[in-house]
């Protein structure tokens, strides 16, 4: 297990290292640069432009400002931002709180709501309470997040008064986000706990558990259900990675702070440092998850080896 | 029940990392004070029966007076010299004073602030200020001629990277420091805009001992002499000032001091729900909305509205390359001006609300010139056909115009978020029997498109303090390389552009701009479509939105009251 984790280190680095040169790349060889949005409320001439970029080292060779920034961000300096000029580690490490507490309470949602839903389902096959579930499930599939929050605004904070509209600081402000972004995924859940079960719950080992006269509820909750985890784990991971690398429509329509609303603006306005530093550290978070993920792999079947 | 042997330590160790989220995703929210706790004290249903609420929000008459604001973007910077974005002029112009204020929208005077008085000499190239010797920055730090020496270096020093106060300084030489309160600034020739220029958000003046103190993180943690301190700056949440117990009140039509004693920018970039946060009584004033949000909002009358405009320019418009086929051609720019009806504009994309634009200026500019803007007869379509008829394109029968067998094609560029402005510009374009394309393209890409000139039309939208700013956009040395997206270069406008640089007086100056306006409208570089309209909601008691400021754009927190 230890040179498993090792490997999967040492390829990490790697893959970050080549996560952060192409981003490098792709926001550099886009035409224009910071100064275009710098200077796009009150204008310059073209002599005025050139001498910012100037004085902002934007005229300096590519590789040059590259291999500066691997140097600096080895050293843990990410350098500053070009608009706001705060250091970006501590822009990013501002925002990342509220990102991470919206990725759980999200996840918390959808793993609650998705697996009781998907177990109750599997177990009424066929009966009401399978159709309404799985119709709510689709339901709640197909309805973008920023439509929800904006219903849910509506709804809870102006017309009931139950919630704040918008910002981050107490958990009354993360409950309807992470309700807003935790139903998607309870439905993406619910399905594929459903159809997992059922494909379990058809398996020979399940009738000779029955026929031994075990409970319907050991059968279903200790038996099948554990088998049933294996794909559901996965889609976990990979959710739960992309909410950690913040989920801009959220953090914008609920006035949240955040990690993807600051990435996203940043790439927009071509503000390099922070596009660099940001991405950085999303790729070690993703890579960090995804190795969780396939640990657990291994607690839930013990068939998995780490070799 | 062992539950441990039900269902295997792999669901529980799952559980249990399930369950520590919740718990850190709680207690994090908990622990975390990074905003201030403004919820929504009561239920809101009853938008018609909100009296109620106010009571809760209100402070009582003995407590602390707050004012929260919901605010459209976040602030980029809150250091002067660097800001180059109007979204920070309003925290800028509560922090900082400046030397001068013009009151632009009345008389376009400048008005004494830190300056109690100055004077051009002879030749034009030195500015002497007379410096009040009554203020003294938050830090305690005295402003004085010193001070200001400081302040104009710094924007000037090239670590700096000003992004815009840098380019009012014109061909500045140095400033001199006389004695404690008066200073001479010198430029290499006259340099007309100057005095005007400096009353813009951008030329505040910083304490020199806090820059020196703070270094790279004064823009985090400004100091100026202003009505209000700077508290604390909570990224991607808010920014809160407080009032300046100790503020020397500099300009004569602002209130003496605050009525607020705590001012919160809570940033909600979302319209929808800056709009449900004023409802709620979360924020007393919403900035910049929607004009849907806007419309709806004034309609129930329950709260109060204010829209400002901006000075300078061009407003809101559509340049037009006069160098690229088929809009080289004078006749047919002045068909499209004649074709576009932008009050249909105004109407579909804004609710009616923004007043047409000025042309080149915005018509409240002191610099204004009417004769320019109202040369042409907007939404007129027989007057534009007949120009295109004139100009030799002719009509076929599948509704396009050709001449010498080419079709009229209009490249019609736009950023994304005005793209509804192009959409509704379009139908007007095809009836007068162009082929349009409209591209969407944001920010840094368009810059580099339009300087390639491979468009026809571009929306666009700027606003400056004084009328040289325009230079920017018309004088060919911006073509390839600056914002000339027109592609114009006329010899004549550029010697313009120069002289309304070099002179001093304010009655030249304006006969100079005039002309500059009226060749730039008679030669059809620019469908005027709408003066910039910045929309507010506020809870009805308070007062004092009427612009006061320099450049109109915003209300000036010191003004607001109760």
């Amino acid at each position: 297990m230890a040179r498993y984790i090792q490997k999967r280190v040492i390829s990490a680095l790697i893959v970050t290292l080549g996560v952060s040169f192409i981003v490098f790349m792709m926001v550099n060889l886009l035409p224009g640069d910071a100064t275009a949005v710098m200077l796009a409320e009150f204008g310059a001439t073209a002599q005025e432009q050139a001498e910012l970029r100037r004085q902002l080292g934007l005229d300096r060779p590519l590789m040059v400002r590259y291999w500066e920034f691997l140097t600096n961000a080895l050293r843990g300096d990410l350098g500053r931002s070009l608009f706001t000029r705060r250091r970006v580690t501590a822009q990013i490490f501002e925002q990342y709180p509220a990102t991470l507490r919206l990725a759980l309470a999200g996840m918390g949602v959808a793993v609650l709501f998705g697996s009781i839903a998907g177990v109750t389902a599997a177990v009424n096959r066929g009966k009401l309470f399978d159709t309404g579930t799985m119709f709510a499930a689709l339901l709640a599939v197909s309805m973008p997040s920023f439509w929800l929050g904006l219903i849910f605004i509506f709804f809870f904070s102006v017309r009931l008064g139950w919630f704040p509209t918008s910002g981050s600081a107490t958990w009354r402000h993360l409950v309807l986000p992470a309700f807003a972004i935790g139903l998607r995924s309870a439905g993406v859940l619910a399905r594929l706990v459903r159809s997992s079960m059922l494909e379990v719950l058809r398996q020979d080992y399940i009738t000779t558990a029955r026929s031994k006269g075990l409970s319907e509820r050991i059968v279903t909750w200790r038996h099948a259900l554990k088998n049933a985890l294996i794909p559901v784990v996965t889609v976990i991971g990979v959710q739960f990675g992309f909410l950690l690398g913040g989920t801009v429509i959220t953090e914008i329509v609920f006035a949240r702070q955040g990690i993807g609303d600051l990435i996203v603006k940043a790439i927009f306005s071509h503000d390099f440092p922070l596009v660099q530093g940001g991405v950085l550290v999303l790729a070690v978070v993703f890579v960090f998850v995804n190795l969780m993920v396939d640990l657990t792999y291994g607690f839930l079947d013990p068939r998995v080896r780490y070799d | 029940m062992n539950y441990r042997s039900i269902l295997g330590r792999g669901f529980w160790l799952l559980a249990l990392l399930m369950v520590l989220a919740m718990a850190v995703a709680v207690a994090g929210c908990g622990g975390a004070t990074d905003e201030p706790a403004d919820e929504p004290t009561e239920p809101a249903d009853d938008p018609a029966d909100d009296d109620d609420d106010d009571d809760v929000d209100e402070p009582a008459d003995d407590g602390p007076k707050e004012l929260t604001i919901g605010y459209y973007r976040e602030f980029t910077i809150l250091d002067p010299h660097m800001s180059s974005a109007g979204l920070d002029s309003l925290a800028l112009r509560a922090v900082f004073d400046r030397l001068v204020e013009v009151n632009s929208t009345e008389d376009g005077e400048i008005h004494p602030a830190l300056a109690t008085d100055w004077e051009v000499s002879e030749d034009g190239t030195v500015t002497t200020f007379n410096l009040r010797d009554d203020v003294t920055f938050h830090d305690g730090t005295p402003f004085n001629a010193e001070a200001v020496k400081f302040n104009f270096d710094r924007i000037m020093d090239p670590e700096t990277a000003s992004q815009s106060a840098v380019f009012g300084m014109g061909p500045y030489v140095e400033t001199r420091v006389v004695d404690e309160f008066t200073v001479e600034v010198e430029h290499e020739y006259p340099y007309g805009p100057f005095i005007r220029t400096i009353a813009a958000g951008s030329y505040g003046m910083v304490s020199p001992t806090a820059v020196e103190e703070l270094g790279d993180d004064f823009p985090q943690n400004p100091v100026g002499s202003g009505p209000f301190k700077f508290v604390e700056w909570v990224g991607g949440s808010h920014v809160t000032l407080e009032k300046n117990e100790d503020y020397t009140p500099v300009v004569s039509f602002n209130r003496d001091e605050a009525y607020y004693d705590e001012v919160t920018f809570r940033f909600i970039e979302e319209n929808s729900t800056r709009a449900a946060a004023l409802q709620t009584g979360e924020t007393n004033a919403a900035s910049n909305m929607a004009a849907n949000d806007f419309v709806r909002m004034r309609d129930t009358g329950d709260f109060g509205t204010h829209v400002y405009t901006t000075l300078g320019g061009p407003p809101g418009g559509i340049q037009i390359n006069v160098s690229k086929a088929p809009t080289d051609d004078v006749l047919v720019r002045r068909a499209i001006i004649h074709a576009v009806d932008s009050e249909l504009v105004r109407d579909v994309v804004y609710e009616g609300i923004p007043e047409p634009s000025g042309g080149v200026l915005s018509r409240h500019d002191f610099f204004y010139n009417p004769e320019a803007g109202e040369m042409y007869d907007y939404g007129n379509m027989d007057k534009a056909h007949e120009l295109m008829e004139e100009a030799g394109w002719i009509m076929e029968d599948d509704g396009k115009r050709y001449k010498d067998g080419e079709m009229l094609e209009i490249k019609y560029l736009t950023l994304p978020g005005v793209r509804n402005v192009a959409e509704v510009v379009e139908p007007m374009l095809t009836e007068l029997g162009a082929d349009v394309e409209i591209w969407a393209l944001d920010n840094p890409m368009q810059q580099n498109t339009a300087q390639e000139g491979e468009h026809n039309l571009v929306w666009t939208q700027w606003s400056s303090n004084d009328p040289s700013a325009i230079r920017g956009r018309w004088h060919s040395e911006n073509i390839g390389s600056g914002w000339n997206f027109y592609h114009y270069s006329n010899p004549e406008v550029d010697e313009l552009f120069i002289e309304g640089e070099r002179t001093t007086d304010v009655d030249e100056r304006k006969e100079i701009y005039d002309r500059i306006q009226y060749i730039l409208m008679d030669d059809a570089t620019i469908v005027p479509l709408n003066n910039v309209a910045i929309m507010w909601a506020f809870d009805p008691e308070i007062k004092g939105w009427e612009p006061a400021d320099s450049t109109g754009w915003f209300g000036f927190v010191l003004n607001l009251h109760e």
